[in-house]
């Protein structure tokens, strides 16, 4: 077990720094001069500058050095955790970022929380009642639920719960330790519909799944040495069926992250995805920069853990 | 008499019988599996149906969707615009309407281009083994690190916009997890013995590839495409959701629902009607390929 997590930790450094390398060359070699970009930002013209001043420019920013040496400045001001300026508020990006990881992590673990016991609850109980109307009504619901872009259906919550029925705040975020009631009744729209695609698609994996670990030929044996339901359910369906759940909560967490942007930006929550949608439209690629690589370092280390719950619940996955 | 015709009866079938190939008893069986329920059928009609709007919109569309009518602004749905009319007098049903164009045309674009990329990506990975195999997963791995929301919105604003802009995003969050599977599906029919054979004849790898592995990994990425093209559609609504897509003013469903959001209280069809019509297509593309998956090859069921 100790070589497998040390094999499966290496790997994903091997995969962050690939990260990097691919999230440099992306902002690099992508069409535009970085340093007419940033002028053009600053309310200057290129035009403004002459040639000499302009070579200034490049070596005060180290753009005259080659690619290479670029992106060995970057990973070197990153492991000293410094992330560069805001283009646009000329503020630390490190600052700005760690000030909304927070909010996004609370969101996101609670929705990651939501749609994993819902979601593997209704697809055993889809599974157990399978042919029913039970069955029947939840699998359509999840199919459904699997379609529906999050968006959409975080403005019709709004209409329906916020505008019409006025339960529930609209918009915004506060602090759980400001004010618990608030902060909770504004976080139950946004966490439920993070967590609908994976809520829906964990409902339909879980059931297709422990169907399948109901044909096998230990489920017959524990019927014909006469156990209960219960315990053969319990025992054996669950356990061995929820391998392939776990083994597809890597892309999930993915998901989630990317939802994060779309639902932030509805519901107007300061986290990490609103940042990114505000720094995009503006144009400010040092913010873009970091906080797609903090998401992206954030995934491959969400996958190194489950892929180490993985090892654990499946030996037969460590020694690959 | 009739035991006359019985007997002509049961020589016609089995003529029939004898007619018959495995291939095209093969196919009969998968298209009766396909039919056979409720859900698969219901998406196919539902892909059928927009794709026909897409490509009769000008006679299906009451009116221009472009046509602005500023008096009639903001109207519920009437009579005359049964969707009501958006905050520039424009009909909202024409938009719809016009909207699947877009929908469609950049979904099956950074499909088939993803696709084009992905597929001989993974038979290589497979076909070579060692470093080839492993630089391209671990590249793959860290392209799939990122959302696929995020890194296709971070391209297609870099690009600055744009239906090719959107097309090339797409591509590049899609083809990673294409070429996996592809590699995957590769490396587990090149232990069948029929690969073997064709290798002890003598024939190239590159043709053993072609014409032994391809053809056999055809089923699951028939499904994973049908379905992939529900995820770029949903993934482009979100990108022109968030104002990231296609110039204005061209009708685009996900930037229809996002202006609609500043009139919910007034006109809440505005949001409704695009988001119902995503939700349709990516529901319909979903189910085709669940059926697909299960008339195909069950034995894909919780794998894709």
């Amino acid at each position: 077990m100790t070589a497998y997590i040390f094999r499966r930790v290496m790997m994903g450094v091997l995969v962050i720094i690939i990260v990097t390398i691919i999230l440099f060359l992306v902002m690099r070699l992508l069409p535009g001069d970085p340093l007419v970009v940033y002028l053009t930002q600053q309310e200057f013209s290129a035009a403004q500058y002459n040639p000499a001043q302009m070579e200034a420019l490049r070596a005060k920013f180290g753009l005259d050095k080659n690619l290479f040496l670029q992106y060995i400045d970057w990973m070197g001001g990153i492991f000293q955790g410094d992330f560069g300026l805001s283009i646009t508020t000329q503020s630390s990006v490190a600052h700005l970022i760690t000030t909304r990881i927070p909010v996004t992590l609370h969101l996101g673990i609670l929705a990651f929380l939501v749609g994993t016991i819902l979601g593997i609850g209704f697809g055993i109980i889809c599974a157990v009642r399978r042919g029913t109307w039970v069955d029947t009504v939840v699998t359509l619901v999840a199919n459904i639920g699997i379609t529906t872009p999050i968006f959409w259906a975080a403005i019709l919550l709004i209409y329906l719960f916020g505008l019409q029925l006025r339960w529930l705040p609209v918009f915004g975020y506060t602090p759980p330790f400001e004010d618990f009631w608030l902060s909770t009744r504004q976080l139950i729209m946004p966490v439920f519909c993070m967590s609908l695609f994976m809520l829906a698609s964990n409902t339909r994996l879980t059931r297709s799944s422990m169907l399948e670990v109901t044909a096998q030929d230990y489920i017959r044996t524990a019927w014909s040495k006469g156990l209960r339901e219960r315990v053969i359910v319990i025992r054996h369906t669950i356990k061995n069926g929820l391998i392939p759940v776990i083994a597809n909560k890597g892309f999930q967490v993915a998901n989630i992250l990317g939802g994060s942007v779309l639902i932030e930006t509805v519901f107007n929550i300061p986290g990490v995805g609103r940042l990114l949608t505000t720094a995009i439209t503006q144009h400010d690629y040092m913010i873009v920069q970091a906080g797609t690589l903090i998401v992206a370092v954030a995934v491959v280390t969400a996958n190194i853990l489950i892929d180490i719950t993985y090892g654990w619940l499946d030996p037969r996955i460590r020694y690959d | 008499m009739s035991t006359n015709s019985e007997l002509e009866k049961q020589a016609d079938r089995n003529s029939a019988w004898d007619e018959e190939t495995p291939r095209s008893r093969e196919f009969k069986r998968i298209i009766s599996v396909f039919f056979g329920r409720p859900l698969p059928v219901v998406g196919l009609v539902i892909i059928v149906l927009i794709i026909l709007t897409a490509i009769f919109a000008p006679l299906l569309a009451p009116y221009d969707p472009l046509k602005m009518d500023v008096p009639n602004r903001l109207k519920g749905p009437t009579a005359q615009n049964w969707l009501g009319t958006d905050e520039m007098g424009r009909d909202t049903l024409s938009r719809v309407i016009y909207g699947s164009r877009v929908s469609l045309l950049i979904g099956f674009a950074s499909v088939c281009f993803s696709a084009m990329i992905g597929i001989p990506m993974g038979l290589l990975a497979a076909y070579s083994g060692g470093i080839v195999h492993n630089i391209i997963m671990r590249f793959t791995d860290g392209l799939m690190s990122f959302p696929m929301i995020l890194i296709a919105l971070l391209i297609a604003t870099i690009l600055g916009g744009g239906t090719l802009a959107v097309i090339i995003a797409l591509i590049v969050g899609q083809f990673a997890p294409s070429c996996r599977m592809t590699c995957a599906m590769a490396m587990s029919v090149k232990e069948n013995d029929y690969v073997l054979a064709a290798r002890t004849m003598g024939m190239r790898k590159v043709s053993i590839m072609l014409n032994e592995i391809l053809p056999n990994c055809f089923a699951p990425i028939l499904v994973t495409m049908t379905i992939g093209l529900g995820a770029a559609i949903l993934a482009e609504a979100s990108l022109s959701f968030l104002g990231v897509g296609v110039n204005p003013p061209t009708a685009v469903w996900g930037r229809m629902v996002n202006e609609g959001y500043k009139f919910l209280l007034i006109s809440p069809i505005l949001s409704i009607a695009p988001g119902l019509a995503i939700m349709l297509v990516v529901f319909g593309f979903n189910m085709m390929g669940d059926g697909l998956r299960d008339a195909l090859d069950p034995r894909l069921r919780g794998v894709i």
